[in-house]
C-alpha cells in the first residue's frame, strides 16, 4: 500500500461549515440556546472546500497557493484528519482519511502557520523535538541523534534550551520544521512555512524543505503558500485555489504556458500610489493594473498593465509622468505564477 | 539521512513511552515555576489548616466514633481522598482545555497517539500534582495536627474500593470532557463537572458524616459515586464498624462495604463507556463542523 506511487489522492472533496462560525466561544448556557435555536432554523452553510480533485506523487514537492480564505489550511486539516469531510473521499499514503484514520495519523506531520502553535510552552526547543520524536514512536537514542542534527542544520542549537516564548518568528518556523523533520513520516504538510519570516530565514527554510525533507528525507511536501513567486521556485507541481475551488493544477512553467503564455510589459516606477494607478487605469482604458510594491516609503513598485486594445506603453509612460511618478523602466518580462493566479481569479469571479 | 519510517502502530510500549513524556512534560510545569506551583499548593495547606482547626475545637459525632483518631482522621482523610477523586474528575476536562486554550491540540492529535492515550496523557500531569496535595494533608496532619495513621487498615480492601471509585469518577470525567464540544463547555467548568462537584463537596461525606444532614437532602448523596467510595474506603482503613452507614446502605441485607463495592462497581460500568462515548462523539462532532481548534 506503501509503495504506491500516488502519496494523496482526493476526489471531490468537500468540506462546508454551518451556522456558528468555528472557533467562535460561548458559554455552555449560550450553546444550548444555540441547539434549542437551530432546532427549527437551518444554519447558513459555506463551502470552504469545493470538490476538490488532485493527485500528490512519491517524493514530489507540491505547493498550494490561494488568497487568505481560499481552503488551504482546511484542505491539509482535511488530509490529516483534523477536519473531517462532508463529502467527497481522500486517501492519503494509500489510507481512507474516513476509514483509517489513525493510520494517516501515523503517516502525516503537519507544522501550523506561524509554527508557535506547533511547539509545546512547557517544554524547551529540544525537549520539543524529543517529545515529538517519542509520540511517533523513535527510540530515545534515535530522537536524540535526529534532534542534534536538526538543531544543528537549522541553526537553533543556540534554542535549544530556550523556551518558545523567547523564540522569534524565524526561530518558532524553523522548529515546527524541525518537528516534521524528526516524526520522518511520508508527508510532510506545512502552512505557509516562510509567512512573517526576512529574506534570510526564508532562504534557509527553503534549502531545509527542499534538500532535507524532501531530498534527503525523501518525505512528500504539501505546502501552503501566499507567496507566489516562492511557489514558482520550489515546487514541482502547484494547486491553484480560490474561494475553496481548485482552478488549476500543474507545474509552475505547464500554469504559465496555459494561462499566460504571452510576454507581459512591466513598468519599474518609484513615486507610485495606488491612487494613480487607480487615475491612470482609467484613462488609458486598461482593463487591469496589477502592482506590486517593493518599498512602500518611496513608492517603489513593479507594475503589470493589461491593455483591453492594442498595447501602448509610451501612452502608459505619459500617463504616469503627468501624475508625477518617475518612470525607471518599461520592457517585457517572461509571466509568473502571479499572472495566472491572477487570470485565474478573475475568470472565476467574472 | 533514511528513508521516512513505514506506517506501523505504535507498540504498546512506544504508547506508554509516549504517555510518560506527558507525564514528564506536566511534572516540569511543577519544578519549572516554582513560585505559581508552590501558591497553588497554599490552597492545600490552608484548607487542611482549617479543617484541623476545627477538629481540634472538639468536633464528637457518634457517627464517627469507631474511629480511633476522631474527627481530625475523619476530615483528613476525607479531604485527601476528595483530592485524589476531584483530580480524576476534573483532570480530563483540564488537559483538554489546557490544549485548547494554548491551541496545542491540533498538533497533539496530529499524532501516531490514540484518543485513550491522548486524554490519559493530558490528564496524568494532573493526577501527579493531587498525589503531591494528598501527601501535603496526609503528612502536615501526621506532623502538625495529630492524624493518626491507620494502624488497622487493609490495604487491599482499600484499593479494591479505590479502583472502581477511581473508574467510575474518570467516566464521569471524560463526559465533563465532552461537554467542551457537545456543548461548547469552554469557561473553566462543564455542567457535569459542575453537577458532581457540587453534590459531592456538600453531600458526600468529605468534611462530616452524611447522616448529620437534613433528611431531605440526604438523597443527593447517592448520586454520586463519590459518597460509595469515602465510606468504603474510610472503613477499609479505619475498620469496617468505625462509620454508621447513611440509611439506604444500612438498610441492605449486606454489609456496607459490600454494598460500598458493589455500587462502585456497576458505577464503573456504566460511567466509563459512557463517559467514553460522550468524549469521543465531543471530539468528532468538533472535528465535523470545525472546532477543535480555538484558532483556524
Amino acid at each position: 500500500m506503501t509503495a504506491s506511487r500516488t502519496v494523496v489522492r482526493t476526489h471531490e472533496l468537500s468540506k462546508i461549515y454551518r451556522g456558528n462560525p468555528p472557533g467562535a466561544n460561548r458559554s455552555w448556557v449560550e450553546a444550548l440556546v444555540d441547539v434549542a435555536e437551530q432546532a427549527w432554523k437551518r444554519p447558513e452553510a459555506r463551502a470552504v472546500v469545493d470538490r476538490v480533485t488532485l493527485e500528490v506523487r512519491r517524493g514530489e514537492l507540491f505547493g498550494i497557493v490561494g488568497s487568505n480564505g481560499a481552503g488551504k489550511t482546511t484542505f491539509l486539516k482535511l488530509l490529516s484528519c483534523l477536519v473531517y469531510p462532508d463529502s467527497g473521499s481522500a486517501t492519503v499514503n494509500g489510507y481512507d482519511i474516513v476509514r483509517n484514520r489513525s493510520a494517516v495519523r501515523r503517516s502525516v506531520a503537519i507544522a501550523k502557520a506561524g509554527g508557535w502553535m506547533s511547539t509545546l510552552w512547557q517544554l524547551n526547543g529540544r525537549e520539543n523535538l524529543l517529545f515529538r520524536a517519542r509520540m511517533c514512536g523513535l527510540s530515545a537514542r534515535e530522537a536524540r541523534h535526529r534532534a542534534d542534527y536538526v538543531l544543528d542544520r537549522l541553526e537553533i542549537a543556540h534554542q535549544a534550551k530556550e523556551y518558545s516564548w523567547s523564540w522569534s518568528a524565524g526561530e518558532l518556523q524553523k522548529f515546527s520544521l524541525a518537528l516534521c523533520f524528526i516524526a520522518r513520516t511520508p508527508l510532510v504538510m506545512l502552512d505557509e512555512p516562510t509567512s512573517h519570516l526576512d529574506p534570510h530565514v526564508a532562504r534557509l527554510v527553503r534549502e531545509f524543505v527542499r534538500e532535507d525533507l524532501s531530498r534527503d528525507n525523501g518525505q512528500t511536501v504539501l505546502m501552503s503558500t501566499h507567496y507566489l513567486e516562492e511557489a514558482d521556485q520550489l515546487c514541482d507541481r502547484v494547486a491553484v485555489f480560490f474561494k475553496g475551488r481548485l482552478m488549476a493544477c500543474d507545474t509552475p512553467s505547464a500554469l504559465r504556458a496555459t494561462y499566460a503564455p504571452d510576454r507581459l510589459p512591466q513598468v519599474w516606477a518609484t513615486g507610485y500610489h495606488p491612487r494613480v494607478g487607480e487615475d491612470v487605469r482609467k484613462a488609458l482604458g486598461l482593463s487591469e493594473l496589477l502592482e506590486h510594491f517593493e518599498d512602500v516609503a518611496t513608492g517603489r513598485a513593479r507594475l503589470r498593465p493589461k491593455w483591453s486594445g492594442r498595447p501602448d506603453p509610451r501612452a502608459l509612460r505619459a500617463a504616469l509622468e503627468s501624475h508625477g511618478v518617475h518612470v525607471l523602466d518599461i520592457r517585457e518580462v517572461d509571466p509568473t505564477l502571479d499572472d495566472v493566479y491572477f487570470r485565474l481569479c478573475r475568470e472565476k469571479m467574472t | 539521512m533514511t528513508s521516512p519510517v513505514p506506517i506501523r502502530p505504535l507498540s504498546t510500549r512506544q504508547q506508554l513511552a509516549a504517555l510518560w513524556v506527558f507525564v514528564k512534560r506536566d511534572f516540569s510545569l511543577l519544578t519549572r515555576f516554582k513560585t505559581s506551583y508552590v501558591t497553588d499548593l497554599m490552597g492545600t495547606v490552608q484548607q487542611l489548616v482549617i479543617y484541623a482547626m476545627i477538629a481540634r475545637f472538639g468536633t464528637s459525632l457518634p457517627e464517627i466514633e469507631g474511629i480511633p483518631g476522631g474527627y481530625v482522621d475523619f476530615v483528613l482523610t476525607g479531604l485527601a481522598l476528595n483530592i485524589l477523586l476531584t483530580s480524576a474528575l476534573t483532570g480530563p476536562y483540564l488537559g483538554l482545555m489546557e490544549s485548547f486554550w494554548s491551541n496545542r491540540i491540533e498538533i497533539l492529535l496530529a499524532s501516531p497517539v490514540r484518543l485513550p492515550g491522548f486524554i490519559t496523557g493530558l490528564s496524568a500531569g494532573k493526577y501527579l500534582d493531587a498525589l503531591i496535595q494528598v501527601a501535603i494533608v496526609l503528612v502536615g496532619g501526621w506532623l502538625f495536627f495529630g492524624f493518626e495513621w491507620p494502624s488497622g487498615g487493609n490495604l487491599l480492601l482499600f484499593l479494591v474500593v479505590l479502583v472502581p471509585a477511581l473508574v467510575a469518577v474518570i467516566g464521569l470525567g471524560l463526559a465533563g470532557a465532552g461537554m467542551v464540544y457537545l456543548l461548547d463547555a469552554r469557561g473553566g467548568q462543564d455542567p457535569v463537572q459542575f453537577a458532581v462537584l457540587t453534590i459531592s463537596s456538600l453531600v458526600a461525606g468529605v468534611y462530616f458524616p452524611i447522616q448529620v444532614l437534613p433528611r431531605s437532602v440526604q438523597w443527593l448523596c447517592y448520586l454520586v459515586p463519590q459518597t460509595y467510595a469515602l465510606d468504603g474506603m474510610r472503613r477499609a482503613l479505619f475498620g469496617a464498624e468505625s462509620l454508621a452507614a447513611p440509611s439506604v446502605i444500612a438498610q441492605m441485607p449486606f454489609s456496607p462495604l459490600v454494598v460500598d463495592v458493589c455500587v462502585l462497581v456497576v458505577y464503573a460500568a456504566v460511567a466509563l463507556p459512557l463517559g467514553w462515548l460522550l468524549f469521543r462523539h465531543g471530539m468528532e462532532l468538533a472535528r465535523t463542523d470545525g472546532r477543535l481548534s480555538r484558532w483556524l
